[in-house]
């Protein structure tokens, strides 16, 4: 899992690269970006199953980030405020993309060559995935954050703007259905 | 079967689910540079709201232009009617073939009139910098009247839009130069009750004009 917020610096260290970054400073910028790369991209990548549009989503996360950098208060963590950014433009742009469905089936195909499928059966593995594509968005945003990503309900609440009961009913209700879903597995994921 | 069990299960095997490949950080940052350093570009290449008035001001003095030069061409304006009376009266109607000229400047017109209006509501709905408005509805109210003098308000409905635009653009050309927010909201609310900007792109349609007037005028 991606686990929560980037670890390996202080509050302050991120506080002066952004007063870096807020003067102009490129070298800043390209630390920050390296910072919070790798999770905005992974989120991107786990809804959207595309590397492109996972590409795209997570630019746009950072230009955005960039330009409005002037607005970040700190009053919250600079990740929050990122992965915030990131799920507006992540969601926005999945609602967007109508080839999103078809494309994701294409690359589900791809994405099974060569990958370790581990312990679990692949019909099953392939039922798990569909029933997670068929899962309405906002249930499938708070599933793959928090059952794929990592991220606590605080986090995900503060990304998408709802209140962590909100993220915790979502994410209960996704597994409702999944559960319902898979059900003809049952046999399979007890044993 | 235990809803840990299935937790377990599904926390487990959801990590397969769109397995992210290696970052792609350099790419990614490669085109987020350019992408930032083409946005730089294309606002300081964007025309400030005083160099998009001037521009405004050279768009309607062509058009004043193409007035003067119809209003030099033409007569008294007669009053359109109703159908019936100009088939009964002389050649005023619906009907009646506009020159091709008089009909290419009306829409070349009409299509300023309506930039310009979108761009003034969407100026005073934003809060925006109104600016020099009242000029320059003067301007394009003169040519609306040399219009509506011209074979292209024989037109019935071509005379009927006009009047519409004559006096939306007369109540603008009324107020100063910076008008008032009570003011804005007065114009904004006429806009909308008398539909003139949907009658506007009713009117002239997107393939309008440019082509058409390069071949006629």
């Amino acid at each position: 899992m991606a686990g929560s917020e980037p670890q390996g610096r202080s509050l302050v260290d991120e506080r002066e690269l952004i007063a870096k970054v807020r003067v102009g400073d490129a070298v800043a910028e390209r630390q920050l970006y390296e910072y919070h790369v790798d999770r905005v991209y992974r989120l991107a990548y786990r809804l959207a199953g595309d590397d492109d549009l996972a590409q795209d989503f997570t630019q746009e996360t950072f230009i955005r980030a960039f330009e409005r950098i002037e607005g970040f208060r700190g009053e919250a963590a600079f990740g929050t405020w990122l992965y915030a950014i990131a799920t507006t433009v992540i969601l926005n742009g999945l609602r967007k993309v109508k080839r999103f469905r078809t494309r994701e089936a294409e690359l589900d195909d791809a994405a099974a060559i060569g990958v370790s499928r581990g312990d679990a059966d692949p019909d099953l593995k392939e039922g798990l995935a569909n029933a997670v594509d068929d899962l309405p968005l906002k249930y499938r945003t708070v599933f793959v954050m928090h059952d794929v990503e990592g991220y606590t309900h605080e986090e995900i609440g503060a990304a998408l703007g709802v209140p962590p009961g909100t993220s915790k009913a979502r994410l209960s209700r996704a597994r409702a259905r999944l559960r319902e879903a898979l059900a003809q597995f049952a046999g399979e994921w007890a044993s | 079967m235990s809803d840990d069990r299935f937790e377990d299960f599904v926390q487990r095997a959801a990590q397969e689910y769109h397995r992210p490949p290696e970052v792609p950080r350099e790419q990614m940052w490669a085109r987020i540079a350019a992408a930032r350093a083409e946005r730089k570009l294309a606002r300081a290449s964007q025309p400030s709201p005083q160099q998009r008035w001037v521009r405004w001001g050279l768009a309607a003095a062509a058009v004043l232009a193409v007035g003067i030069g119809i209003g030099r061409t033409i007569g008294p304006r007669p009053t359109p009617r109703p159908s019936g009376m100009q088939m009964a009266e002389g050649p005023a109607g619906a009907g009646e073939q506009v020159p091709a000229a008089f009909e290419i400047a009306a829409r070349d017109h009409l299509r300023h009139v309506e930039t310009f209006l979108t761009v003034f509501q969407y100026e005073a709905r934003e809060g925006l910098a109104v600016e020099e408005t009242a000029g320059l509805a003067r301007n394009l109210l003169m040519n609306t009247r040399l219009l509506m003098d011209s074979p292209a308000g024989r037109d019935v409905r071509m005379a009927a839009l006009l009047d519409d635009v004559e006096v939306m653009l007369a109540q603008i050309a009324s107020y100063a130069d910076s008008p008032t927010p009570a003011e804005l909201r007065l114009i904004d609310m006429g806009l909308e009750q008398r539909g003139l900007l949907l009658k506007l792109r009713a009117a002239v349609p997107a393939e309008n004009s440019a082509f058409r007037a390069q071949g006629v005028l």
